[in-house]
């Protein structure tokens, strides 16, 4: 099974939040086809950690000059998952498909995860922490994310990396030439050493990054310094444990000496 | 027979011996939330808390008795370092731990004092604590505030944000992995043929020899004579 890529394409959308709509729903589905929830309760609780797309809504400038941005908050799939590589009971796996998958049999809820992801994506309720699974077994079985299944605008789609990033790149060349303003696939270069490239990627003009908090620098540079530590950690309680052995023995051959030349005074 | 000197008081011994079988159950069930190099220790667990609870996943279940012993120890290590914090604040400023001459120069020349003892074997005039044990102290107490203080901050993570206990999870593991790197240094000393004095004393009499105390701790013996407690023996 190839890699596969989702792509978000900020031109075409027009913010009718079917694909939340769609993540929302595929994911009480899925709690009524588990029997984890009877229809009713499905329909009317919130269940806010089954939306694995959310919108974050920020205004820019002052008036008259103000705009609304509308974020699309979402799991990135990292390439170097951090999420994956922090969670102590191996929940969180690849799937053949790249998708990071949360299981929640396995998870403990100790929210190393949410501390690890520098997206702030994963969610911690009822001890189980939840975060978009890629619709993983839809596509392994044929299907579309349900979030691109339900966009009306081809503003969401995905497949093999090679096509959407294909597809990608052509739109965002043809933003730029239509528009004058350099768009670019946010997520399909490495970002940083922290995260890698992108499962999802998104099309947006480059000035509009910060606006749409598509982060250029995703880190959380506690767990790096961690990271770091735990190296060192290694090496350092080599060195003491040889130091130590070495010392010991180079201790008690020093003292046999002293004791042997003492006694040679002596007698 | 030589006369005997208190040490270490009663509370001081007390609390060393528990100190050492909780912070061997926390270090053993941090271990393999910090790397899995140390998942074997949560399997180990595992194993029987699988059978026992029904949970399949046997390193869930591990992890799970682990975080339990985890909080367990820091909860009651908390409760007893309560009194002992409290009896050493007392006597803040005269504890064994500040050097006895401040400065650069002081710090070197106790190192080196340090080197002629555990290297050349030369007889030398230590203090109650050497150069290199109030090092280990002073780091003993910052790092065990940074790790209590950032372990309560993760167990009530939800008062703080993301970022916050983000930095916290980080600052918890450094804590660890350097009080990991004092903690076998002072392990190693502490059985070292030549601290056997002191380790019977902290283990089981709290007493030492006047005439050891006189012969390796002489600026020790000095003080405690100018303070007049080398008179009589007391606790």
């Amino acid at each position: 099974m190839s890699v596969n890529m989702k792509c978000y394409d900020t031109t075409p959308c027009i913010r009718c939040f079917a694909c939340m709509v769609g993540c929302s729903a595929e994911n009480r589905l899925r709690l009524q086809r588990d029997e984890r929830i009877g229809m009713e309760k499905s329909v009317q609780s919130k269940l806010g950690h089954q939306s694995h797309l959310t919108p974050k809504r920020r205004e820019l400038g002052v008036f008259p000059d103000a705009r609304q941005v509308t974020a699309f908050h979402h799991c990135n799939h990292c390439e170097k998952a951090p999420c994956l590589d922090i969670c102590p009971v191996n929940a969180i796996t690849r799937r053949t498909g790249g998708e990071v998958v949360i299981s929640q049999d396995p998870c403990i809820g100790c929210s190393s995860c949410v501390d690890a992801c520098p997206f702030d994506v994963p969610v911690v309720t009822d001890g189980k922490a939840y975060k978009c699974h890629g619709c993983y077994d839809r596509i392994e079985n044929g299907l579309k994310p349900s979030c691109v299944n339900v966009c009306p605008t081809d503003a969401m789609f995905s497949g093999a990396k090679e096509e959407v990033l294909k597809e990608a790149n052509k739109r965002a060349a043809l933003y730029t030439q239509t528009t004058g303003k350099e768009h670019v696939v946010y997520g399909a270069d490495k970002v940083n050493n922290y995260v890698g490239t992108l499962h999802w990627v998104t099309i947006i003009p480059k000035e509009d990054l910060e606006a749409y908090q598509l982060d250029t620098a995703p880190s959380r540079p506690a767990m790096q310094f961690r990271e770091v530590a735990k190296s060192a950690g290694v090496v350092g309680a080599a060195a003491i444990a040889v130091g130590s052995v070495g010392h010991l023995i180079y201790w008690l051959g020093k003292r046999k000496e002293k004791i042997m030349q003492e006694e040679q005074k002596n007698v | 027979m030589s006369k005997k000197i208190t040490v270490y008081s009663n509370m001081e011994r007390w609390f060393h011996s528990h100190l050492v079988h909780f912070v061997a159950f926390m270090f053993i069930s941090g271990l393999p939330v910090l790397s899995h190099k140390f998942d074997f220790i949560a399997y180990g667990a595992g194993i029987p808390m699988a059978a026992l609870t029904g949970n399949g996943d046997i390193l869930s279940a591990g992890m799970s008795l682990m975080r339990f012993i985890h909080y367990s120890s820091a909860f009651l290590l908390t409760m007893m370092a309560i009194p002992f914090s409290v009896m050493m604040l007392r006597k803040f400023t005269k504890l064994s731990m500040w050097p006895d001459k401040w400065g650069v120069k002081a710090t070197i020349d106790g190192f080196k004092e340090m080197w002629k003892f555990y290297i050349n074997q030369e007889h030398v005039r230590f203090g109650k604590m050497n150069a290199g044990q109030k090092f280990f102290a002073q780091g003993v107490v910052i790092f065990m505030i940074v790790l209590t203080v950032s372990g309560y901050m993760l167990i009530f993570r939800d008062a703080f944000s993301v970022e916050t206990a983000a930095l916290a999870r980080g600052a918890h593991a450094i804590a660890f992995i350097f009080l990991s790197f004092l903690l076998m240094i002072h392990v190693y000393l502490a059985t070292h043929p030549t601290n056997k004095n002191s380790y019977s004393a902290m283990f089981k009499t709290g007493k030492m020899d006047e005439e050891f105390i006189k012969d390796h701790h002489g600026i020790y013996y000095d003080k405690l004579k100018k303070e007049e407690k080398i008179k009589e023996d007391t606790d």
